[in-house]
């Protein structure tokens, strides 16, 4: 027959692994859901990046727009080399005659002189036009570096995340644990008492 | 408190699902705008459109009155997605035609510009040596027409450089864009923890616009002719010592030879 301390040390012992079975079954519980949480953050990010890199192709690699912005590089380009020959002096031809020339002399002259103006503004537009592809692939290169931080700074929240995620899953507190476990130790000692 | 029974893993599965489909939907869409040559439509798969219909009951009592099921096969919506999976690779071929017309301008831009250095020098080169065949009282004879047949080859020689610069230029955009494509793809398959598959697609793009400026510094045949005109004025040269005159800009016939040359036409 059970005396009174028996019978309070099994309620003890009973109580303590009910409370650790509970506890740790709690604990688990928590870190699963720390766990879940990180994994959905972390599938939404993907799919930010995914949205955020077709949204670029969308946006900077149509061909329409391609082609826009090689003709609008090859303009801009032509502007430059354009303004250059126009802002140098000596575009004229320095022929040796000097004195009292003839007409004909004067008029080779200017004709020399429109032809070689007519020869570089030729080989200006045909520069800018294959320095266009260079044009082209800069803008889509900056465009590109903006595409670039965006995907940068998704990463970095993803790390963030995880590092809050292990941070919070190994701090998921088990003290019940400790409590059931103490319970069922100390039944030992009650039942020893008589 | 068991954490999400019957094989629950809180949604994980369905959330890779959406994730992987989100992923698929975001690489079509780059092929999609920057075009696929070999674009094929993707595999429809038939057992999708197969569904479970309970078309009656077992004859029996109680447990034994099973329902009965037959598989229905959607046709209509199999044979819809199907042409919807053709339709996608056509749009994905079409939008590569319409990336294709751009190296076709880089080409031709490129072959203009080729075309202008030739085209001057040849002017050049013939009336010089129009002026040396006069010079020496052989115009209208066979070594006037050798000459300028020379002038000829020269320029069919630098036309066909021209072309082939031009189909490098063209042929060099048309690899970026593809790297680009395939960055951005690698870009968004790769998880975000992959750091460098992420950076790699961007710094190709930066790479595409030094090697187009490269390649349009290249593009100049300036000296082409120059092979042609050395061996003019080695000619001249060699004439002169025969006669023992003065080459010009030295003091005693035959001491000095004048300089060797060396442009893009070659060099002796």
């Amino acid at each position: 027959m059970c005396t009174g301390y028996e019978i309070a040390a099994l309620a003890m012992a009973a109580g303590g692994t009910v409370m650790q079975t509970q506890a740790a079954e709690d604990a688990n519980n928590e870190r699963q859901a720390i766990l879940r949480a990180a994994q959905e953050t972390e599938s939404k990010l993907n799919e930010k990046k995914a949205a955020t890199v077709e949204d670029f192709a969308q946006q900077v690699l149509t061909a329409p727009q391609r082609a826009a912005r090689y003709e609008q590089a090859a303009t801009t380009r032509e502007g430059d080399l354009t303004k250059a020959l126009q802002d140098a002096a000596g575009g004229d031809v320095n022929a040796s005659g000097y004195g009292k020339v003839s007409e004909d002399y004067t008029r080779a002259k200017a004709d020399a002189t429109a032809s070689a103006a007519d020869d570089i503004m030729k080989r200006a537009r045909a520069a800018a036009r294959t320095s266009a592809a260079g044009g082209m692939y800069d803008e889509e290169s900056l465009l590109g570096g903006d595409l670039a931080s965006n995907v940068a700074g998704l990463t970095s929240t993803s790390k963030r995340n995880a590092r809050y995620a292990s941070s919070a899953y190994n701090g998921v507190n088990d003290s019940g644990s400790l409590v059931g476990g103490l319970l069922t130790g100390a039944s030992g000692s009650v039942a020893g008492m008589k | 408190m068991c954490g999400g029974g019957g094989g629950g893993d809180g949604g994980a599965a369905e959330r890779k699902a959406a994730e992987e489909a989100r992923v698929a939907a975001a690489v079509k869409k780059i092929n999609n705008v920057m075009g696929n040559a070999n674009a094929t439509p993707d595999a429809v798969d038939r057992a999708a459109f197969t569904r479970k219909v309970q078309t009656g009951r077992n004859s029996g009592r109680g447990s034994k009155r099973t329902p009965i099921y037959q598989e229905v096969f959607d046709e209509a919506a199999y044979n819809a997605a199907v042409a919807n999976a053709k339709q996608e690779a056509e749009a994905s071929r079409a939008a590569y035609g319409e990336r294709v017309k751009l190296y076709d301008t880089i080409k031709t831009d490129a072959n203009k510009r080729a075309l202008i250095d030739l085209n001057k020098e040849r002017d050049i080169t013939e009336r010089n040596l129009s002026f040396d065949v006069a010079r020496q009282g052989l115009s209208g004879g066979s070594h006037d027409i050798d000459t300028m047949r020379q002038v000829t080859d020269t320029y069919q020689q630098g036309v066909l450089k021209a072309a082939e610069l031009a189909s490098a230029t063209a042929n060099n955009a048309r690899a970026a864009d593809d790297k680009t494509r395939t960055g951005l793809i690698s870009s968004i398959r790769a998880g975000l923890d992959q750091g460098s598959a992420q950076s790699q697609a961007y710094s190709d793009m930066r790479n595409n616009a030094d090697r187009a400026t490269a390649d349009a510094n290249s593009l100049s045949l300036a000296g082409f002719f120059d092979r042609l005109n050395n061996l003019n004025q080695q000619r001249k040269y060699n004439n002169g010592v025969a006669a023992g005159s003065a080459v010009p800009g030295t003091t005693t016939p035959g001491t000095t030879q004048p300089k060797s040359f060396t442009g893009s036409g070659g060099s002796y």
